[in-house]
C-alpha cells in the first residue's frame, strides 16, 4: 500500500470491497468501511449466539476502533479543503468513534447501552471487560463487545512516521523483527449472563474467567509499554480466574513485530511463567495490527483455540532473539487448551490481559 | 423447541436505572467552559452572551496548573483537561486519584485535522505525533502529569460519553478496589467541524445573542465546547458538593418511550415527580425537538422550577458534564442563578433532575441530590 508520502508499506488488508460488504450486511454502501467490517462480524456473532428472543433482555454493544470513519474522512477532506463549501457531507457526518458504534447497533435493534472504549491498542479488550462488568453489575443481560477499524492512510502514515511499520511482513518475536504491519478487520464476541444461558436454552462457547488492566505512562515513546505492566495485567487476570499459571494453556500474545515492544512482552512472559511456558504464539504475521480491533479479533482466535483444541503458529517466525526471546509455537497443531490468554498493549501504557476458559456450569459470564 | 419464560426476566421487570449500590458523592470539580466557570465569586453572577454559533471557552492562565516545560507541548483540548482535572482534585483534597476516566465525543480535533492538512498537502515532515490526535491522550497527559499510574479509561460515545465515565466509576466503587475516582467530559470545537455542523444544518444561520436562543424559537442551535472534571468517592467528605443518586440513558426512544422511561426513572429512585425540585433542561434552541421537551417536562413537573443550560455552554457531546456542575453547584449554593431560571417555583433547592438530551437521539437523566441537611 502506498503511502501519501509515497513511501510503500505492507498491510493486512480485508480482501472484500465496500460494496461486497454491504451487500453481505444488507446496509448501505456509503456507511465507512469500519461499520461494514463490524457490522459482518457483529451479525455473525449474533447468528452463533442462538439468542431467540433478544427483545426480553438489556441487550447493549460496547465497541472499540481507533480511526472511526477517518477512511470516509479521507475522501472528504481533500475536496473540503480546497473550497469548504463541497466535500460530501455524507463522507464525514459519520467520522466520530461513537456513530460507527451507533449504525452497528441499530442495524441490530439494540438500544439498551451503547459504548465505544478508546484506549489504543488496547480499546478492545478493555471493551470486552467493560461489557462483562456491566453484565456483572446487572446493568445489561446481552452485550456484543469487539472492535472494528478499516485501513486509513491517516493512521498508516501516522504509525510509520513513528517509526513503527516494517516495510516487509511483519515477524513478531524473529531476531530480525523489524516493526509492525497495519491491518484492517473486525470482531465482536456475545457476552451473555447465566440467566440468559439458562433461559434461552443456549450452550456457551466459553467462559471469560479472568481480566485486567495495568497502566504505566511515561514522558518518553516507545518506552511506555513496562514490563511491569504487561506483567501485572496477566498476573491479575489469572489471579481473577482464580487459576494458577501452569493452568494457562496457551497465550496469543500482543506480538505486533516492534522489537522493543516484543522484547517487553517476553521479558513479561519469562517473568510470569517462569521454566515452564505455555504455548505461546503472536498471529499478527497473519492479520497485521488492526488497531482498535486487534484485541477482539485475537479475543476469537483463542476462543477458536478452546473450541477446535488447536494452537496457531507464529507466522513470521524463524529465529529467536538473543537475549530473552521466546520460541512460540511454528506449526499449526491440535492441543489440550482449557484455558487460554489474549494480551493488549497500547502504546500509551495501557495493558490488558483476559483468561477464556472452556465453559463449565455455575460461572459468571458466558460467551 | 419451547423455551418457558419465568415472569421476572421480561424485560420490563429488569432494573432500567444505572445506580450504585454504594452512595456517590461528587467531592470536587472543575469546570472550563465558555462562562466564567472557574473563578468561583463569580461563577455565572454575570455571564456571557455570543453573538454568532460557536461558542469558545475561556481558558484560566495555565501558569498555575501547567508546568512551564508542558505548555508548549500540550494542545488545546489536553490543557482544558489537565486544568479541569487539576482544579476538582484541589477542590477534594487530592492529590492522586484511584482512576481516571474520561468522555469526549469530538477528541483532539484540532490535532487531528492539522495532521490531515500536513498528509493531504504531502508536507514533507509532519512534526506533530500520531498519537496525540488519539481520543486517549486526554487522560493519559492527565495521569503523566500526576505521575499516577492507575486505571485510566477513555470512552467517546457522542452524547453518552460523559455519562460512561460515571457508571464505570460507579461499578469500580461498588468493586470496592477504589476511593477517589476522577470522572470528565471533554470537546473542542474547530473551525473546520463548525463549518460542517452549519452545512450538515445543526446550526442557527446567524443568533445576534444567546440570550435569544430560546426566546426567538427557530431550527437549529449553537455550538459549544467545555472541560469538566469531578472527584466522586462512596465517601461524604467536608468538601462534598452533592450526592449522585442515578442515572439513566435513552438511545432514540420515541415520544412514549422517553415519557415512559422518564417515569421509572424517578420511581426506581424511590422519588415521586412532586420531589423535584429543579429541573435542568438540555434543550438545544432548536424548535423541532425543544417543543416536546417542554411539555415533556411540564406536564410531569407541573411544580419544579426549570432551569436551561445550552446558551451559556453551546452544544455539544459532553454538555452533560457542565449541567452536572450547573446543578453541583446550584445546590452547595442554594440559588438558582437568574440566567439559567426559565421558569421558578419559589421552593428549596434539595433535589435536581438533570435531563440532558441531544440532536433528539441521545437522551441522559442524572439525578443530584443536596448532602446539606446531613452535614
Amino acid at each position: 500500500m502506498q503511502l501519501p508520502n509515497s513511501k510503500i508499506i505492507t498491510v493486512g488488508q480485508v480482501k472484500i470491497p465496500n460494496e461486497e460488504l454491504a451487500h453481505r450486511v444488507g446496509s448501505n454502501h456509503d456507511f465507512t468501511r469500519t461499520v461494514l467490517l463490524g457490522l459482518h462480524a457483529a451479525k455473525e456473532a449474533y447468528l452463533q449466539s442462538g439468542i431467540q428472543i433478544m427483545e426480553r433482555w438489556r441487550v447493549g454493544m460496547v465497541s472499540a476502533t481507533m480511526g472511526g470513519g477517518m477512511d470516509k474522512t479521507e475522501q472528504f477532506y481533500p475536496v473540503f479543503l480546497e473550497d469548504s463549501a463541497r466535500g460530501k457531507l455524507r463522507n464525514v457526518v459519520n467520522h466520530y468513534p461513537g456513530k460507527c458504534t451507533e449504525l452497528m447497533a441499530d442495524a441490530l435493534n439494540i438500544r439498551d447501552i451503547i459504548s465505544t472504549v478508546n484506549t489504543g491498542s488496547a480499546s478492545a479488550l478493555n471493551a470486552i471487560m467493560y461489557g462483562a462488568r456491566l453484565i456483572a453489575h446487572d446493568k445489561a443481560d446481552v452485550i456484543f463487545a469487539g472492535g472494528t477499524d478499516a485501513l486509513t492512510r491517516f493512521a498508516m502514515q501516522g504509525l510509520d512516521d513513528m517509526g513503527l511499520c516494517d516495510n516487509n511482513r511483519c515477524r513478531p518475536f524473529d531476531e530480525t523483527c523489524a516493526g509492525l504491519n497495519v491491518g484492517e478487520g473486525a470482531a465482536f464476541i456475545v457476552l451473555v449472563s447465566d440467566h440468559v444461558v439458562r433461559d434461552e436454552g443456549i450452550g456457551a462457547i466459553a467462559t471469560l474467567s479472568g481480566y485486567a488492566s495495568s497502566n504505566f505512562i511515561h514522558n518518553a515513546f516507545p518506552s511506555t509499554v513496562k514490563e511491569e505492566a504487561a506483567f501485572q495485567a496477566m498476573d491479575r487476570a489469572i489471579q481473577m480466574a482464580g487459576l494458577h499459571v501452569s493452568d494457562i494453556d496457551y497465550v496469543n500474545l500482543f506480538g505486533t513485530g516492534v522489537p522493543d515492544f516484543d522484547l517487553i512482552e517476553a521479558a513479561a512472559i519469562h517473568r510470569l511463567f517462569g521454566n515452564q511456558l505455555p504455548k505461546l504464539s503472536s498471529t499478527k504475521g497473519f492479520t497485521g495490527f488492526t488497531s482498535g480491533a486487534s484485541g477482539a479479533i485475537e479475543a476469537v482466535i483463542a476462543l477458536m483455540s478452546l473450541s477446535h483444541q488447536c494452537v496457531y503458529p507464529n507466522a513470521g517466525f524463524e529465529k529467536k532473539i538473543p537475549e530473552v526471546g521466546i520460541l512460540p509455537e511454528q506449526q499449526f497443531n491440535a492441543a489440550s487448551v482449557q484455558h487460554t490468554m489474549v494480551n493488549s498493549f497500547s502504546f500509551h501504557g495501557n495493558c490488558s490481559s483476559i483468561v477464556l476458559s472452556k465453559a463449565l456450569p455455575q460461572t459468571n459470564f458466558e460467551i | 423447541m419451547e423455551i418457558v419464560h419465568p415472569l421476572y426476566y421480561q424485560k420490563r421487570f429488569l432494573k432500567q436505572t444505572l445506580k450504585s449500590n454504594m452512595r456517590l458523592f461528587i467531592n470536587g470539580m472543575g469546570n472550563i467552559s465558555p462562562q466564567q466557570t472557574w473563578n468561583d465569586e463569580s461563577a455565572l453572577l454575570h455571564t456571557f452572551d455570543y453573538r454568532g454559533t460557536m461558542l469558545q471557552a475561556i481558558l484560566p492562565p495555565p501558569g498555575q496548573w501547567i508546568p512551564e516545560g508542558d505548555l508548549t507541548t500540550l494542545n488545546r483540548l489536553e490543557s482544558m483537561c489537565v486544568m479541569a482535572a487539576h482544579m476538582a482534585l484541589e477542590k477534594a483534597g487530592i492529590t492522586s486519584p484511584d482512576g481516571i476516566i474520561t468522555g469526549t465525543g469530538y477528541g483532539c480535533q484540532e490535532v487531528l485535522a492539522a495532521i490531515l492538512h500536513q498528509q493531504t498537502i504531502g508536507a514533507a515532515d509532519i512534526d506533530l505525533p500520531f498519537t496525540r490526535s488519539q481520543y486517549d491522550t486526554l487522560g493519559f497527559q492527565i495521569a503523566r502529569l500526576l505521575k499516577c499510574n492507575v486505571y485510566n479509561q477513555t470512552f467517546s460515545q457522542s452524547a453518552f460519553s460523559f455519562e460512561h465515565t460515571l457508571l464505570d466509576a460507579m461499578m469500580l466503587l461498588d468493586e470496592g478496589a477504589v476511593e477517589n475516582m476522577l470522572v470528565g467530559g471533554a470537546d473542542e470545537i474547530i473551525e473546520e467541524s463548525h463549518l460542517i455542523q452549519a452545512r450538515a444544518g445543526m446550526l442557527r444561520r446567524k443568533i445576534a445573542s444567546t440570550r435569544n436562543l430560546f426566546t426567538l424559537p427557530k431550527r437549529g442551535t449553537v455550538v459549544g465546547e467545555g472541560a469538566a472534571y469531578f472527584v466522586v468517592s462512596a465517601n461524604q467528605t467536608k468538601t462534598t458538593v452533592a450526592e449522585l443518586k442515578g442515572l439513566s440513558l435513552q438511545y432514540k426512544p420515541g415520544p412514549q418511550a422517553l415519557r415512559d422511561a422518564l417515569e421509572v426513572f424517578i420511581r426506581e429512585q424511590g422519588f415521586i415527580p412532586q420531589d423535584i425540585d429543579l429541573v435542568l433542561l438540555g434543550k438545544s434552541g432548536d424548535k423541532l425537538g425543544d417543543q416536546f421537551l417542554n411539555d415533556l417536562c411540564k406536564s410531569t413537573f407541573p411544580k419544579s422550577s426549570i432551569g436551561l443550560y445550552k446558551h451559556l455552554c453551546g452544544e455539544y457531546p459532553v454538555a452533560s458534564a457542565f449541567a452536572l456542575w450547573l446543578g453541583a453547584r446550584i445546590l452547595k449554593e442554594r440559588h438558582i442563578p437568574e440566567a439559567v431560571t426559565f421558569k421558578y417555583f419559589s421552593r428549596p433547592v434539595n433535589n435536581v433532575l438533570i435531563f440532558n438530551s441531544y440532536l433528539n437521539t441521545h437522551h441522559s437523566f442524572m439525578l443530584l441530590k443536596s448532602c446539606q441537611d446531613i452535614l
